[in-house]
C-alpha cells in the first residue's frame, strides 16, 4: 500500500506541472517542517567532517537522534538503548571486556567510543565491515546478541508513540507517520552520533594554545616517545598507527595482540578472507582512554599499564605483525612512566557538562 | 514492477521537457576511458603478502601506495585534458594474481575524442600544496587521511612502501624490515610517458601504467639493502628520499 502510494506521488506532482495543488494530505502536515543546518564543530587539527549530501545534519535530525540514541524502545523488550552500550561517561563506551545484549549473552567484542566518531572515514567496528553510520544504525536492532528486535516491531511503536512522529516530520519533512522507516530511524541516529564531537583534553589546549595550560615535563617526555620525535627516550612507535587529530587511523593492523597459534578473533579477515588481513584490526582512537577501559577489541588489557607493557614487552610474532611493531619497543619504568602520562593527557570530560552527550529522559 | 518503473520514468521525462525545458545542446564527441595502474617486482605482478628475492633476502612487501596529483592527457594537437587533481593508488587488494593483475583502475567519462600522444602526471604534492594539512580538507578526502601526514615534518607522505625480509630463510620475515615513506617539501617528481590513444566517440579504451617496485628500489646498479636504510624518518634521509623519489620517475611503463 505504503509502496504504490509513493510512486504515484511524483506522478501526480510531474502532471500537475509544479503548480502547488496539495494532493496527498497526511496526519503531519499541519506540524511546521523548517530545516535548519547543524553546525557540526571542527576542532583544532580536525579536517570538516564529510556528511553524505542526503543526510545532512540539522537541527531537529539532531534532536530526534538524540531521543532514538537513548531511547529502550529500540529493543525487543524495551530494556537497552544504544547508550545502554555507549554510555557517555565511560566515552561512549560500556565498562566491559565484552558487550551484553538483551538476551544477556555476551558478544564478542568490546564496545567503540562514539566520541569524534564522524571522522573515521574507512569502515566502522573493529574490522571495518561497515562503510558508513547510517548503515551501521540499522544492524544493532536486529542483532541477536544486541537489541534483538526486528524492525517491522519497532517501526509500529515508533509510528504510533505520541511524540515521536511529529519529530520525524520536523527533521525529514515527512507528511504521514507511515512514512517513518528504519532508515529515517537511522538517519537520524547518524546525524546525532556526528554531533558527538569534543576535543578539550589538556593535550588539545597544550597544541592550539587555546589555554595557558602546558605539560609537565614528563607528560611532554612520553609526547616525544610517542611521535618518535628526537629525544634521549626510546621511540614508542605509536603514533604510526595513532595518528592525526583523533589519534587514530582508518587503516587497519596487526598488533600483535593475538598469539598467532590461539587466534580467537580474525578481524579484518572475516571481512575480507585474505590472509594477509588476518587478526588485523582497527587502531582505533586513544583519546579519553581513561573512561574507555577495558581495551582492545576484546578487552582483554585492562588497564592502561597492561596497554604499555604489552606493547613494550609482549608483542605477539605473527606473520603480518605490522613492521613498525617488528623490533621490540622494551621500554624502562620511567619511560613507560612518561608514556603513561601523556597517554593520560588524551582525556576530555568538558563533554561531560554538555546535555547535549547526555540521557534526554533523565 | 520494473516495468512500472521504466514506465513512469518515461512519463515523467516527457512532462518534465514539457515543462518549459528547452535545453537542445548538442552532443559534444565523448568517450570513455580506464586508466590501470599495476605494480610488479621484476617479471612477477606484484602481491603483497607473497614471497620474492630480493638481494640475499626473501621479501614479503606489505604496504604501497602512492599519491599522483594532476593526471592529464596531451592530445596530438597539444590540448590538455585534466582528468585529476589528487588520487591515492592504493595497491592494497593485491593479494593474489587475480586481483594483482586488476591493478588499481579509475574510470573517466566524457573525455574528447581524438588522438592523445602522452599521459602526464605529477607523483605527490607539488609546492602549490606546501602548509596545507589535513585540516585543510573534508574528512573523507585523500588529504584528510592522517596516515598520509606526518605532523612532525608539517608534510604529506606521498609514498608509502613496507616490506618485510628473512634473512636465513626460516620463515621469520622480521630480520629486517623496511618502511619507505617519503615526504618532504621537494618530495614531487613529473611524469610524462608517450602514449599512442585515440579515443572514439562513445568508445571505450583503457590504458595500462605498469610500475616496477624493482626500479624504484634500485640505486647505483643494486637494491637498497634494508639492513642500511630501514626508514626514511629523518632528516638525515632526504637525499635517500630524492634518490627513490628519482627512480619512480623511470619506473612507469606504458604497455
Ligand atoms: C549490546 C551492546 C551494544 C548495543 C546495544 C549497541 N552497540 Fe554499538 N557497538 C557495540 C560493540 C560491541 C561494538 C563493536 C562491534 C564490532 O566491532 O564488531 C559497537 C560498535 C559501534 C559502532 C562503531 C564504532 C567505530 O568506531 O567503528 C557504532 C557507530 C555503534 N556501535 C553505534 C551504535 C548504535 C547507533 C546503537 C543503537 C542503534 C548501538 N551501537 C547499540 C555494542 C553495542
Ligand atoms: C602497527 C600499528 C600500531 C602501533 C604502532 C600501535 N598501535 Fe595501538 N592499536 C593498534 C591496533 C590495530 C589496535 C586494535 C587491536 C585490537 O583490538 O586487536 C590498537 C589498540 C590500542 C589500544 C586500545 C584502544 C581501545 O579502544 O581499546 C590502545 C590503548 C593502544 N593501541 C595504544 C597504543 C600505544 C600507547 C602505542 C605505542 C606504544 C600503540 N598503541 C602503538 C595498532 C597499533
Amino acid at each position: 500500500m505504503k509502496i504504490k502510494h509513493l510512486f504515484l506521488l511524483p506522478l501526480v506532482f510531474v502532471f500537475a506541472c509544479g503548480t502547488d495543488d496539495e494532493v496527498f494530505s497526511g496526519d503531519l502536515v499541519d506540524i511546521s517542517y523548517n530545516p535548519q543546518a547543524y553546525t557540526i564543530p571542527q576542532p583544532f587539527g580536525y579536517p570538516q567532517m564529510a556528511q553524505p549530501s542526503d543526510n545532512k545534519a540539522t537541527v531537529d535530525g539532531v534532536h530526534l537522534g538524540h531521543l532514538l540514541f537513548f531511547d529502550e524502545i529500540l529493543s525487543v523488550d524495551s530494556s537497552l538503548a544504544c547508550a545502554g552500550c555507549h554510555i557517555p561517561e565511560l566515552g561512549f563506551t560500556d565498562g566491559l571486556a565484552v558487550s551484553t545484549g538483551v538476551p544477556g549473552i555476551e558478544g564478542p567484542r568490546s564496545s567503540m567510543s562514539l566520541l569524534n566518531i564522524g571522522f573515521v572515514s574507512n569502515g566502522l567496528f573493529w574490522d571495518g565491515r561497515v562503510n558508513n553510520l547510517e548503515a551501521q544504525a540499522l544492524m544493532p536492532v536486529e542483532d541477536p546478541i544486541e537489541m534483538a528486535a526486528s524492525w517491522p516491531d519497532i517501526i509500529e511503536r515508533i509510528q504510533n508513540h505520541d511524540e515521536y512522529p511529529a519529530l520525524f516530520r520536523k527533521a525529514f519533512g515527512i507528511e504521514d507517520r507511515t512514512e517513518i522507516d528504519k532508515f529515517l530511524v537511522a538517519k537520524a541516529i547518524a546525524q546525532y552520533e556526528r554531533s558527538l564531537v569534543t576535543a578539550n583534553s589538556k593535550y588539545d589546549q597544550v597544541l592550539s594554545g587555546s589555554s595557558s595550560e602546558e605539560f609537565t615535563d614528563e607528560e611532554f617526555e612520553g609526547y616525544l616517545m610517542f611521535f618518535d620525535e628526537p629525544s634521549a627516550v626510546a621511540d614508542a612507535e605509536c603514533f604510526h598507527c595513532h595518528g592525526g587529530a583523533n589519534l587514530a587511523s582508518n587503516e587497519f593492523f596487526n598488533n600483535g595482540l593475538q598469539d598467532p597459534e590461539y587466534i580467537t578473533d580474525e578481524g579484518v579477515f572475516l571481512v575480507t578472507g585474505n590472509s594477509t588481513d588476518m587478526g588485523k584490526f582497527r587502531a582505533a582512537t586513544l583519546r579519553n582512554l581513561e573512561l574507555t577501559a577495558p581495551y582492545m577489541h576484546d578487552g582483554r588489557i585492562t588497564s592502561l599499564e597492561g596497554v604499555v607493557d604489552f606493547y613494550s614487552d609482549s608483542i605477539h610474532i605473527a606473520g603480518n605483525l605490522d613492521v613498525n611493531l617488528s623490533e621490540p619497543i622494551n621500554l624502562s619504568d620511567t619511560e613507560k612512566g612518561f608514556l603513561l602520562d601523556f597517554l593520560r593527557t588524551l582525556t576530555d570530560t568538558t563533554y561531560l557538562s554538555n546535555p547535549h552527550f547526555l540521557d534526554p529522559f533523565e | 514492477m520494473f516495468k512500472n518503473i521504466a514506465f513512469i520514468t518515461l512519463v515523467s521525462a516527457v512532462f518534465l521537457i514539457g515543462c518549459g525545458s528547452d535545453d537542445t545542446s548538442v552532443t559534444p564527441l565523448e568517450s570513455d576511458l580506464t586508466i590501470k595502474f599495476k605494480s610488479h617486482y621484476g617479471p612477477s605482478l606484484l602481491v603483497l603478502g607473497d614471497t620474492y628475492n630480493y638481494l640475499d633476502y626473501e621479501v614479503q612487501f606489505d604496504k604501497f601506495k602512492f599519491i599522483l596529483t594532476d593526471l592529464e592527457l596531451v592530445s596530438d594537437n597539444n590540448e590538455v585534458v585534466s582528468l585529476s587533481d589528487v588520487t591515492l593508488i592504493d595497491f592494497k587488494d593485491a593479494v593474489n594474481e587475480t586481483e594483482a593483475a586488476k591493478g588499481v583502475s579509475f574510470d573517466f567519462s566524457a573525455i574528447p575524442t581524438g588522438n592523445y600522444k602522452s599521459i602526464r602526471f605529477t607523483i605527490g604534492l607539488d609546492s602549490s600544496y606546501l602548509g596545507l594539512t589535513p585540516a585543510d580538507f573534508s574528512s573523507n578526502d585523500i588529504l584528510a587521511q592522517s596516515e598520509l601526514y606526518w605532523a612532525s615534518w608539517g608534510n604529506y607522505i606521498i609514498t608509502k612502501l613496507e616490506a618485510r625480509f628473512d634473512a636465513n630463510e626460516d620463515g621469520n620475515f622480521l630480520d629486517e624490515t623496511f618502511q619507505y615513506h617519503l615526504g618532504g617539501d621537494e618530495a614531487f617528481r613529473s611524469v610524462e610517458k608517450s602514449i599512442d590513444l585515440s579515443l572514439i566517440l562513445d568508445g571505450s579504451s583503457s590504458l595500462d601504467l605498469d610500475l616496477d617496485i624493482k626500479d624504484i628500489l634500485t640505486i647505483d646498479g643494486a637494491l637498497v639493502d634494508p639492513a642500511e636504510w630501514s626508514a626514511t624518518h629523518s632528516t638525515s634521509s632526504v637525499g635517500f628520499i630524492a634518490d627513490l623519489l628519482n627512480n619512480f620517475v623511470d619506473a612507469f611503463e606504458n604497455n
